[in-house]
């Protein structure tokens, strides 16, 4: 049926259409992925349980719907990966540590509900970093599920802590995935693996059902190919649907206005950074100097790595202070996390307060700056993934998120979408962050950048 | 109603280095820091997972003397700010019998 279309790595928008075009079948597309998963999926690390008989019930039901005319919308008959951080019913949650290998919970979380809703196919819980990469770990192998490989090099990370959700998305294992994103769990996973990844506002997506790592940076969000999915799917799981990226009356079209987008352009953003990040940055300035004016600016000058560490360090030992005080970290796989955050439990109460300050501080200062612009943009990472052996503390230092800090702290949108290859062949990524609340104009820029450029539409030679 | 003590003089150096320790005073501190938890958590530890707390520790308290050198006023908030709790349907209910 689906002989000259290559289902693995088609949109959510293309399958849409194929699914309506009766070109193919609710119940063949789950079939395909279950598939792609049990092999390349595996290959990868990127499984932490495929949900065989749940996506063919699923299936089955959207395909009656839609044959009846009932359609719940753009996700509806798509399957999905979830980070396996969220609840599935029945389902183990492991969150990504061993401790946890055998936990059930009785409900789904909020956002896995809104999907199913929306008659999406759950195919996979999608492997992850250990409780989220909360307990400090500085290499790859820090899951129960094995280092997470890269989809474009098995000898590279695939970063984390999403590291199922976006090389699933990658190698064409799944269409589209959830993420989280505590401070660069969506945004680097989607950069390393050369996807669009969109990190919502703190709060725009529901967090109930999901694993707590830090309550007040804690944000879900989708993991696809293109800028456009993306917005689909926070149609779809948004916590307010009346505020909606496609409710706000800045659907992202891609269409620039009259006189072009405004983008600021973070000064000193490929400081750093490898070559060809720094390349393929100025390159993509290129292309957008044809759609926007741009313009240098630098961030406040306050404290946001340090703020946000302290946060995380506060909240992580809190969320976690039962699971550290019996041992049981003992149990999760990377050393340098049998032995994290017990630092946060002698954290002062002060030193905390002192952060959410300063994330007042920066919450106006950064809303300031950013209010005359569509977005900020900076390359997301400064490098590429690292080898998929030993470890990466040194370069988190040198090739981190350069809006990493300051947008989570803050709570600001974000998306990374591709825009290039540096070494060994890995991909290199492009992020705009905009202000609170403007999921929607940072997609229409983001939009708008893809259709001008073809670096989404590469594909794995072995897909 | 309360004094302001923002921009007061320290008292002595003694209180500047426990909310801004340095040298030996952030030694210290680590140090305690690092003798709760072990008193807390007897015989958790081998020599290297100690020697990793200790750093973690350090880093810690490093972090939050950095934010210190932000001006706060008295004023300055914290965010998120409390917001009390009322349920919801308690005030749908309010609304309906008004």
């Amino acid at each position: 049926m689906t002989a000259s279309v290559n289902l693995s790595f088609a949109t959510v928008e293309e399958l849409g259409r194929l699914l309506r075009d009766g070109r193919t079948t609710p119940t063949e597309l789950a079939e395909h992925f279950l598939s792609r998963l049990e092999t390349v999926g595996r290959d990868l690390n990127a499984v932490a349980a495929v949900t065989r008989d749940l996506a063919l019930a699923q299936a089955a039901e959207a395909e009656v719907e839609l044959a009846a005319g009932r359609d719940r919308g753009p996700l509806h008959g798509i399957p999905y990966g979830a980070k396996d951080l969220l609840a599935t019913s029945g389902i183990p949650t492991t969150w990504g540590a061993a401790p946890f290998k055998d936990q059930v919970f009785a409900e789904d979380a909020a956002v896995v509900g809104r999907l199913r809703e929306a008659g999406a196919v759950l195919v996979a819980k999608l492997a992850m970093v250990e409780l989220a990469g909360g307990f400090g770990y500085d290499q790859p192998d820090a899951a129960w599920t094995g280092p997470g490989r890269n989809a474009w090099s098995t000898e590279a990370w695939a970063g984390g802590s999403s590291s199922g959700s976006g090389a699933a998305v990658a190698a064409g294992a799944v269409p589209f995935a959830i993420g989280s994103e505590t401070w660069g769990s969506i945004t680097t996973p989607a950069a390393l693996n050369g996807i669009a990844g969109l990190r919502p506002t703190y709060g725009r997506v529901s967090r109930a059902g999901a694993m707590a790592l830090s309550w007040s940076m804690d944000k879900i969000g989708p993991m696809a190919r293109t800028a456009m999915d993306c917005a689909m799917i926070l149609d779809a799981i948004s916590e307010d649907p009346a505020t909606a990226v496609m409710g706000e009356g800045i659907s992202p079209s891609g269409v620039p206005p009259a006189d072009g987008f405004r983008l600021a352009v973070l000064r000193g953003a490929t400081d750093g950074a490898q070559p060809a990040v720094r390349a393929n940055f100025e390159t993509a300035l290129d292309v957008l100097a044809h759609i926007a004016t741009l313009e240098e600016v630098d961030l406040p000058d306050l404290p946001f790595d340090e703020a946000a560490h302290i946060v995380i360090l506060a909240e992580g030992a809190a969320a976690f202070e039962e699971f550290i005080e019996s041992g049981a970290a003992a149990g999760l796989t990377a050393p340098e996390d049998r032995v994290g955050l017990y630092e946060g439990l002698t954290l002062p109460a002060v030193d905390y307060l002192r952060a959410l300050r300063i994330r007042r501080l920066g919450g106006k200062a950064l809303d300031s700056l950013l209010a005359p612009f569509d977005a900020i943009v900076a390359p997301t990472l400064r490098g590429v993934a690292p080898p998929i052996a030993g470890t990466f503390a040194a370069l988190v230092e040198t090739h981190g998120p350069a809006l990493g800090a300051a947008g989570n702290l803050c709570g600001l949108p974000a998306i990374t979408v591709p825009n290039g290859f540096g070494d060994g062949g890995l991909t290199t990524g492009l992020e705009f962050m905009g202000r609170a609340y403007d999921e929607g104009r940072i997609l229409t820029v983001a939009r708008a950048y893809q259709e001008r450029t073809d670096w989404h539409t590469r594909r794995l030679v072995q897909g | 109603m309360t004094g302001n003590r923002q921009g007061a003089p320290a008292i002595d150096g003694t209180l500047q280095q426990v909310t801004n320790p340095t040298g030996v005073v952030r030694d210290a501190v680590i140090e305690a820091r690092l003798a709760a938890i072990e008193a807390a958590y007897p015989g958790r530890f081998d020599d290297e997972q100690r020697a990793r707390v200790r750093t973690n520790l350090a880093h810690a308290l490093d972090l939050a003397t950095r934010l210190r050198r932000v001006p706060l006023a008295n004023s300055d908030e914290p965010d998120p700010t409390f917001v009390p709790y009322r349920a919801t349907h308690e005030l749908e209910t309010e609304v309906a019998q008004s």
